[in-house]
């Protein structure tokens, strides 16, 4: 898939902001627009993991709700390689749809991705019903062979995730999304906000899926260690705009842009 | 003999802006590397010869310049004008860079480490087991390290990991940067052994040793450099 001068602004613009005149960090002072996504292009091949970094503000969950229909953009394209045409001018039906089969979305907050007070087997089947798979015991055996891809134990299927720790609800959330297998999985600071040794555990269940479903990621962190560790390419964005990108080595080593230099070097 | 790496008029330079400074590391370098041939960078510490390797696996990006190489999949093809996908692939199926840093990807046991190479060169998953288990019994790392974390591994164990990672994909060229630079004399044996088996098997190779020695009969040629 590709996306194209991907642009997402609240109010109104004005003859400046429109222009990229005076833009304080992302935001025109003069009519109180905020572009929290300017002119954003990529593309994500077959298989490979893209890293989205840059600081809090910069637009990165923005681009991810725009590429998952969760969020219409002000501007841009999206080529997506099943049929031509801009997938962002499909019907609210065919993204709903496109989104469900091919795409698996983990959100940096459960409780966007979870329905906290039903089951863990009810949250990771919606999915699966949406695209019709309706037999009870395949249902069955498909939730439990997706929880133990994530490492929680089937037993415990019909809990709510509600009472699970931030690390396990991250895995429910994996889980969920991965079950349709998707082409593309987009995953949104899953590992921000919890204990180191939780981290881990995450990442070993995103290695995993990386390592032995063929699935196209986009990782979405502001921690380069987690990048620099799974990502094959790195997009780094400041203030709405994607201001360098290349091999993830090649970032974090040979870094072109003030900021992205600045961010490496408090890594070390 | 046919040419499989050309570098021509390679130029670097780095700018930093805090604090602000422009290093200016490599003016017009060029040389080429004939197919199973074994070149030597020599040139004083801070000449520029890591950078020249750095280049040409493009963890620096060219600033001006050519690096023709002959690629299986890509046939001839310029690395510092090629797309990510392929220096990707590139990096995955033709061309090792190895040097005395490891960077041990946590969770992921030494056995793994070595067979998830094999893997990436298109090994079925048998081969990749066999050939995991020949390379780590070749570099002498004891079998009960096999199936731990290497975070762990003392500095000479990683690097003897390290170079299995490497070797076991039988790289067609091989970018060598000090990798012997910790080892004790045995390794070095080994390290020594191994590329003589890889050239002798078709392996292309470049490599910067801080240890005149251990070149010594086993480079076909060396380049100099000059701190600029
Ligand atoms: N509904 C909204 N109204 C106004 N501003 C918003 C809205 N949603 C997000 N923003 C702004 O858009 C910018 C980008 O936000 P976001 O994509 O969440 O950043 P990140 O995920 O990189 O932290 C921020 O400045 C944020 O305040
Ligand atoms: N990533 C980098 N950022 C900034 N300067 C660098 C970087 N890599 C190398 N240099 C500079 O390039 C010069 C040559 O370095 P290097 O290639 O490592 O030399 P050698 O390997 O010959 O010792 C040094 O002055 C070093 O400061
Ligand atoms: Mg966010
Ligand atoms: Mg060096
Ligand atoms: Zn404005």
């Amino acid at each position: 898939m590709s996306v194209n001068r991907l642009t997402v602004r609240y109010g109104t613009g004005c003859s400046d902001c429109e222009n990229g005149i005076g833009l304080q960090k992302n935001r025109c002072p003069k009519c109180g627009t905020i572009w929290a996504l300017r002119d954003a292009a990529f593309s994500l091949y077959q298989g490979e993991v893209l890293g989205v970094v840059g600081e809090s503000g910069s637009g990165k969950s923005t681009m991810m709700k725009c590429i998952c229909f969760d969020e219409s953009p002000t501007l841009g394209e999206y080529t997506v390689h099943t049929g031509g045409g801009n997938a962002f001018q499909l019907s609210r039906q065919s993204q709903k749809q496109f989104r469900n089969e091919r795409m698996g979305m983990v959100y940096q907050n459960p409780m966007l991705g979870l329905k906290m007070d039903y089951s863990v087997t009810s949250n990771i089947a919606e999915n699966l019903i949406a695209s019709n798979c309706k037999n009870v015991s395949h249902l069955r055996a498909r939730v439990t062979e997706l929880l133990e891809i994530v490492e929680i134990s089937p037993f415990r299927m019909k809990e709510k995730p509600k009472y699970f720790s931030g690390g396990m609800q991250q895995r429910v959330q994996i889980a969920k999304a991965i079950a349709n297998n998707p082409q593309i999985l987009l995953l949104d600071e899953v590992t921000t906000g919890l204990d180191l040794s939780v981290q881990a555990k995450v990442l070993d269940v995103i290695k995993k899926i990386i390592r032995e479903f063929n699935v196209a990621v986009i990782l979405v962190s502001h921690d380069l260690a987690v990048i620099k560790m799974l990502a094959d390419r790195t997009v780094v964005m400041l203030d709405g705009e994607i201001i360098e990108r290349g091999l993830t080595d090649q970032v974090m080593e040979d870094p072109q842009h003030p900021y992205t230099q600045q961010l490496v070097h408090s890594l070390l | 003999m046919n040419t499989i790496l050309s570098v021509k008029n390679l130029n670097k330079t780095f700018r930093i802006y805090e604090p602000d400074r422009t290093i200016k590391t490599l003016e017009n370098i060029s040389f080429d590397l004939a197919e199973r041939e074994f070149l030597g960078i020599v040139g004083a510490s801070g000449s520029g010869k890591s950078t020249i390797l750095r280049c040409v696996y493009q963890t620096y990006r060219v600033e001006y310049g050519e690096i023709r190489y002959r690629s299986v999949r890509y046939g001839n093809i310029d690395l510092a004008r090629a797309a990510d996908r392929e220096i990707l692939h590139i990096r995955k199926k033709e061309i090792a860079y190895v040097s005395q840093f490891l960077e041990v990807l946590p969770r992921i046991t030494a056995r793994q480490s070595v067979e998830n190479s094999a893997l990436e060169v298109g090994a079925s998953y048998e081969e990749a087991q066999a050939s995991a288990e020949e390379m780590l019994a070749y570099f002498h790392l004891p079998s009960d390290l096999w199936d731990i974390y290497p975070h762990m591994f003392s500095g000479g164990e990683k690097l003897r990991l390290n170079l299995a990672k490497s070797m076991v994909k039988k790289p067609r060229l091989l970018l060598l940067d000090e990798p012997t630079a910790s080892l004790d004399a045995d390794s070095k044996k080994l390290v020594r052994g191994i590329l003589v088996k890889l050239n002798h098997e078709g392996a292309s190779m470049i490599g910067i040793f801080h240890d005149l020695d251990f070149m010594d009969g086993l480079c076909n040629r060396t380049l100099n450099i000059t701190v600029r």
